[in-house]
C-alpha cells in the first residue's frame, strides 16, 4: 500500500513538473512573436528560469521565474504590435497554470511522506480559475472593441463594480 | 454487526478536538499579486491599456478568496495505540481531520530514528478525512513519535495554515525473545518452586524408592519393586524448589552499531532471562553497574517482570556518573545461593572486579560477553593496528583472568540460546558455595 502510494505520488509529481514547465515555456514562447532582440533575450532568460525552477524545486527561483515570464510577456506586448489582447489572454491562462504548478513541484510542497487526506473536487477547484479566465477574455474583448459610451454601459460598469465589492467584502 | 475497524473509527471521531487555524499567505498569492502589479504598472508606464488584461485573472482570483471567508477552526482527532510495546511490535496511529471550507488537507508524520512508519490506509473525500499509519519501533527506549504536521490549504490555494500535533510518549521495551530455557542447579534453597532438586519432597519428578515406613501413604507404594523385593517399597519424589537469579548489567559503556550495541544486547538478554525465569515462578533480581548503582532485590511474579523492564529502561539515562561496586549492595540483593549472570562488554576493569568479588563471596557466576564489534582503526595506520593489537591482548587477559577464577564466559551476539552456558556454569558451581 505504501509503495503504491509513493509510486502514484511520484508519477503525479513528474506530471506536474511536465505541465508546469510546458506552461511556462509556452508563455515564454509568446515572445518569439516579437522581432525585437531585447524581448527575445528576456524570453530566453525567463524560459531558463522556468526550467531551473521546475527542476530544482527552489521556491525563490519559482518566484523569479514567474516574474521573468510576466515581464517577458508584458515587454513583448508593450514593444511589439504582433502581440495583441488575444495573446495576453492565452498568456494569462499559461501564467495561472505556471503559478498553480509551481505550488506542486516546489520542495516544501512535495515533502516526502506527506499524505493528502482531503481535497475539493476538480469541478469546484476549477470554477474560480475559469471565472478568472472568462473575465480576462471579457476585458480583452472590451479592450479591442470600439465602445460607444452610453447610460446602459455605465450602469453595467457600476453593477460590475458593486458586485466585485460585495464579493471582496463578504464574510462567513 | 459492527466490525472492529468501524468501531475504532467511530471511537476516534468522537475524540475530535477543535484547533484554531492561523492562516498565512501562500507563494501562490504573492505570485498572483506580483503578476497583477506588474501588468498594471506595465500598462501605466507604456500607456497601453490592453496590458492590464494580464492583471484581470490574478485580481479575480484574489478578490473571490478574501481572508474573511477562511475557516477559523478545524477539528482533529488523533490516537496512537498502544503506548507500551516491545521492540518490533506494530503501533497504530489514526488521524481524523474535519475541515469544512478548506481546499486541501495534508498530513506528515515525523518518526524518530530506528522507527518505520508506513501509511496503512487513507480515506480521502470523506468527512472527516481519515488516515492510519503503522508505526514499528525497532529499538527499545522511551521516545515520542511525531509530531503529526497537518497543513490546511484554503481560499483557492492562496492561504495555508500548519498545525503541529504532538503525540504521547511511547515506551518500547526490549524484546527479550527466548534466550534461555529455565535451567537451574540441582541443589537449591528450601523454597517452593518449579525446579526439581536433589532433595526429596512432594514434587512430581520421580527420585527413587525406599523401604516402606510408618506414616507412608499407601498410594506411594511401588508395587512392582515391592513384588520383586518381597518387601514393601514406596516411591520418592524430588522436591520442587525455586531458583534465584541475579542479573548484573555492566552499562558503563555502550559500543557497537545502534540497535545491536552492547547496551542493546545487555538489556535484551536481561529481559529475556527475566521473562524466562519469572515465567516458572523463580526469583529474579537485577543490578546495574556503571553510572549510578541501581538494583532490584530478587522477587517473583509478573510485577517483578514489569519492574525489571522499567529498571532496564533506565540504564540508557545513565551518564558518566560513577557509582559504587558490587560491595556496596545491600545483602538482600545478593542472597546466599543465588546464581549471578553478569552481562558485560568487558571493556574496562569494573566487570572483572565484580566477577572476582562475586566469586570470592561464593556465588555461582556466568559472564556473558555482549561485545560484537571491534574498534574502527584508520586504514593503513600502523599506530591504529598496534592499538588494536593491544586492545585485543587486554581482552584476552580479561578472559584468561576469568578462566583462572573458574568463571565460565560466553560470547553472545544476540542470536543464540544462553541455556547451555547457564547449565554449564551451574554445574561448575563449587559444592561449598551451593545452598
Amino acid at each position: 500500500m505504501t509503495a503504491e502510494v509513493s509510486v502514484a505520488h511520484g508519477g503525479a509529481t513528474v506530471l506536474a513538473m511536465a505541465v508546469t514547465a510546458g506552461a511556462g515555456l509556452a508563455a515564454c514562447a509568446l515572445t518569439l512573436l516579437a522581432e525585437e532582440r531585447p524581448v527575445r533575450t528576456v524570453g530566453i532568460v525567463a524560459a531558463v528560469a522556468v526550467g531551473a525552477a521546475v527542476l530544482s524545486g527552489w521556491r525563490w527561483l519559482g518566484s523569479a521565474a514567474t516574474l521573468a515570464t510576466t515581464a517577458a510577456v508584458l515587454l513583448a506586448a508593450a514593444i511589439s504590435d504582433d502581440v495583441g489582447p488575444g495573446h495576453l489572454v492565452v498568456a494569462s491562462v499559461l501564467l495561472l497554470v505556471l503559478v498553480a504548478g509551481l505550488d506542486r513541484v516546489e520542495r516544501p510542497g512535495r515533502s516526502a511522506g506527506s499524505v493528502v487526506l482531503n481535497r475539493t473536487r476538480l469541478p469546484r477547484r476549477a470554477g474560480v480559475p475559469v471565472l478568472a479566465v472568462v473575465a480576462t477574455a471579457g476585458v480583452a474583448v472590451t479592450a479591442t472593441a470600439p465602445v460607444v459610451p452610453s447610460a446602459g454601459l455605465v450602469l453595467l460598469g457600476l453593477a460590475a463594480g458593486l458586485g466585485a465589492l460585495l464579493v471582496a467584502t463578504r464574510s462567513t | 454487526m459492527v466490525n472492529r475497524s468501524e468501531r475504532t473509527d467511530s471511537m476516534n471521531e468522537h475524540r475530535l478536538t477543535e484547533h484554531r487555524l492561523e492562516f498565512s499567505a501562500t507563494p501562490r498569492l504573492r505570485r498572483l499579486a506580483v503578476i497583477a502589479a506588474a501588468a498594471v504598472a506595465g500598462a501605466i508606464i507604456s500607456a497601453r491599456g490592453e496590458l492590464a488584461v494580464l492583471a484581470v485573472a490574478p485580481l479575480v482570483l484574489l478578490a473571490v478568496s478574501p481572508r474573511s471567508l477562511l475557516p477559523r477552526t478545524v477539528r482533529i482527532g488523533r490516537r496512537l495505540h498502544p503506548l507500551r510495546c516491545v521492540e518490533d511490535d506494530e503501533l497504530t496511529l489514526t488521524l481524523d481531520v474535519h475541515a469544512p471550507g478548506t481546499d486541501r488537507v495534508e498530513a506528515l508524520l515525523a518518526v524518530p530514528d530506528h522507527t518505520d512508519a508506513g501509511l496503512d490506509a487513507e480515506r480521502g473525500g470523506g468527512r472527516p478525512a481519515h488516515a492510519r499509519w503503522a508505526v514499528v519501533p525497532h529499538r527499545w527506549g522511551r521516545y515520542r513519535v511525531g509530531p503529526v504536521r497537518v497543513r490546511v490549504v484554503a481560499g483557492n490555494g492562496l492561504y495555508a495554515a500548519t498545525l503541529d500535533l504532538p503525540l504521547e510518549q511511547v515506551v518500547v521495551y526490549p524484546g527479550g525473545g527466548t534466550v534461555a530455557r529455565a535451567t537451574a542447579p540441582r541443589e537449591l534453597p528450601a523454597r517452593l518452586g518449579e525446579h526439581a532438586s536433589r532433595a526429596i519432597g512432594s514434587g512430581v519428578e520421580f527420585a527413587g524408592v525406599r523401604p516402606y515406613g510408618d506414616g507412608d501413604r499407601r498410594r506411594d507404594i511401588d508395587w512392582r519393586t515391592s513384588a520383586r523385593q518381597q518387601q514393601l517399597f514406596v516411591r520418592q519424589y524430588a522436591a520442587e524448589r525455586s531458583f534465584t537469579l541475579v542479573l548484573v548489567l555492566d552499562v558503563a559503556v555502550d559500543a557497537g552499531e545502534p540497535g545491536r550495541s552492547t547496551l542493546d544486547l545487555t538489556v535484551r538478554a536481561a529481559t529475556g532471562l527475566a521473562q524466562t525465569y519469572l515465567g516458572v515462578h523463580d526469583r529474579v533480581g537485577i543490578v546495574s553497574l556503571g553510572g549510578s548503582l541501581r538494583w532490584l532485590a530478587p522477587a517473583a511474579g509478573a510485577r517483578q517482570l514489569h519492574q525489571i523492564a522499567e529498571s532496564v529502561m533506565q540504564v540508557r539515562l545513565d551518564d558518566s556518573e560513577v557509582g559504587g561496586g558490587i560491595d556496596r549492595l545491600p545483602p538482600g540483593v545478593l542472597p546466599a545461593g543465588a546464581f549471578v549472570c553478569l552481562l558485560s562488554p568487558l571493556l574496562d576493569g569494573r566487570a572483572l572486579e565484580a566477577a572476582r568479588d562475586l566469586r570470592a563471596r561464593g556465588f555461582g557466576l556466568l559472564v556473558v560477553d555482549v561485545l560484537t564489534s571491534e574498534p574502527d582503526v584508520p586504514r593503513g595506520s600502523a599506530a591504529g593496528r598496534l592499538a588494536l593489537r593491544v586492545w585485543r591482548m587486554e581482552r584476552e587477559a580479561v578472559r584468561a583472568e576469568l578462566a583462572t577464577l573458574g568463571v565460565p564466559l560466553l560470547a553472545w551476539d544476540g542470536s543464540g540460546d544462553l541455556s547451555g552456558a547457564l547449565l554449564h556454569a551451574m554445574r561448575a558451581m563449587r559444592p561449598e558455595v551451593r545452598a
